[in-house]
């Protein structure tokens, strides 16, 4: 999130704001180490060194509010690690290779995500099946398309359908591996990452 | 078959028989045993993780049948192997949604049947990774398939992307044979096949 003007936000002082964003670290600490479901309003008060009261003046909805608020925070800043890394790369091979590479060592290493795929793997899994894929793919298609775009090959009929369509395989590629991750395609290993792109997806973007 | 098998195979009929009249939140062991004609004590001697092994076992067994029914209605491998790819993903996506049991539960009881379904994924990634591992190791002979492809590589990365177009098929129209043949051939496939794609 960006710096907050005091024009926008005179009724909460800097304080309130670091106090907010230390909840929601705190909220963040427990779920990595019990789990969602374990997880209590009050453990994450303790955890984040401030009272109930405090706790619920800052997020009304209690631990439903936190889990939003953690998902967004953390989703936000996984769009904003992943466009940083693929800003640094003109070429289709770099970008794929960083761009998948670093989505799933994101996804492979988060501490929260992988507690809850460890000990309730239905709070995930429920979300990314089936018809309840759609909105996900369809956000994270909107964000990758466009680093596509200028590596479809110049003379296709339609360039922007055919970034869409790769952006669309790859997040697919880089969920399924972030569920269920393969020896085949070791994000840690840059020789792995590199063989996958170059024999299955730089084909698919440039062909 | 044994008196032993065919007890089972009546078991996991009853569960399911159960599951499409009451949902999976009602399922007992108790109202298996009934419908199996069969006593709980019996059922839990055959089945000793009770309700959670019966939901088990008989997803398990609903995959494999429905796999079975997948390749049967896709054209023979011998074929093309894109041919048979984009049959594979049309037939599936095709049953899935004809699939009146799994469509009510996926509306009703999504949350508790999407986490079983999850559980078997793995099974499913490697056992249609393992069926299309021959058909492109067959394509390879044909040059299908280019020479130097790793084809044991080539259908891990297949079958996690077909499952995936399969459950959701987004914006793809997967009806048409076209459309799934060439969601097959220039973008899951691209990469090993060869020049005569």
């Amino acid at each position: 999130m960006g710096a907050i003007s005091t024009a926008d936000a005179p009724l909460r002082p800097a304080a309130a704001h670091r106090s907010d964003e230390r909840i929601r670290s705190a909220a963040l600490e427990c779920f990595a180490r019990r789990g969602v479901t374990r997880t209590t309003v009050d453990d994450i008060a303790v955890e984040a060194g401030v009272s109930r009261a405090t706790l619920y003046r800052a997020f009304p909805g209690g631990k439903d509010t936190l889990v939003d608020a953690v998902l967004g925070r953390e989703l936000h800043r996984f769009f904003v690690e992943l466009s940083d890394e693929l800003a640094r790369h003109p070429d289709p091979e770099g970008l794929l290779v960083a761009g998948v590479g670093a989505a799933l060592r994101f996804l492979t290493t988060h501490p929260a995500l992988r507690a809850v795929l460890d000990h309730e793997p239905e709070l995930v899994l429920s979300q990314v099946a089936f018809h309840r894929l759609g909105p996900i793919l369809d956000a994270a298609v909107a964000f990758a398309a466009p680093y596509l775009r200028p590596h479809v090959r110049s003379d296709h009929p339609d360039p922007d359908a055919a970034a869409t369509e790769v952006a669309d395989l790859l997040v697919r590629l880089v969920l399924s591996h972030a569920l269920e991750p393969s020896p085949r395609l070791d994000p840690h290993d840059h020789a792995s990452v590199t063989r996958h792109v170059r024999q299955h997806l730089l084909p698919a973007l440039t062909t | 078959m044994s008196g032993r098998a065919e007890l089972a195979e009546r078991v996991l009929d009853a569960t399911y028989a159960e599951v499409a009249a009451r949902g999976l939140g009602q399922l007992t062991v108790e109202g298996v045993a009934v419908r199996a004609g069969s006593s709980r004590a019996t059922l839990y001697r055959h089945f000793p993780g009770g309700r959670d092994e019966l939901v088990a076992r008989t997803i398990g067994r609903e995959v494999e049948r429905f796999f079975t029914a997948v390749l049967d209605a896709a054209p023979p491998a011998g074929d093309g192997v894109v041919r048979h790819v984009a049959g594979v993903v049309r037939a599936a996506h095709r049953l899935l949604g004809e699939h009146a049991v799994l469509q009510r539960l996926l509306v009703e009881e999504a949350d508790a049947i999407v986490p079983s379904l999850a559980t078997v994924q793995p099974l499913v990634v490697s056992g249609l990774a393992g069926h299309l591992e021959r058909v492109l190791a067959d394509a390879r002979e044909r040059d299908e398939v280019r020479r130097d492809a790793d084809v044991a590589d080539a259908a891990d990365h297949c079958a996690r992307l077909v499952l995936s177009y399969v459950g959701s098929a987004g914006r793809w129209d997967l009806s048409q044979a076209p459309e799934a043949e060439r969601l097959v051939r220039d973008r899951i496939l691209v990469g090993v096949l060869g020049a005569s794609r």
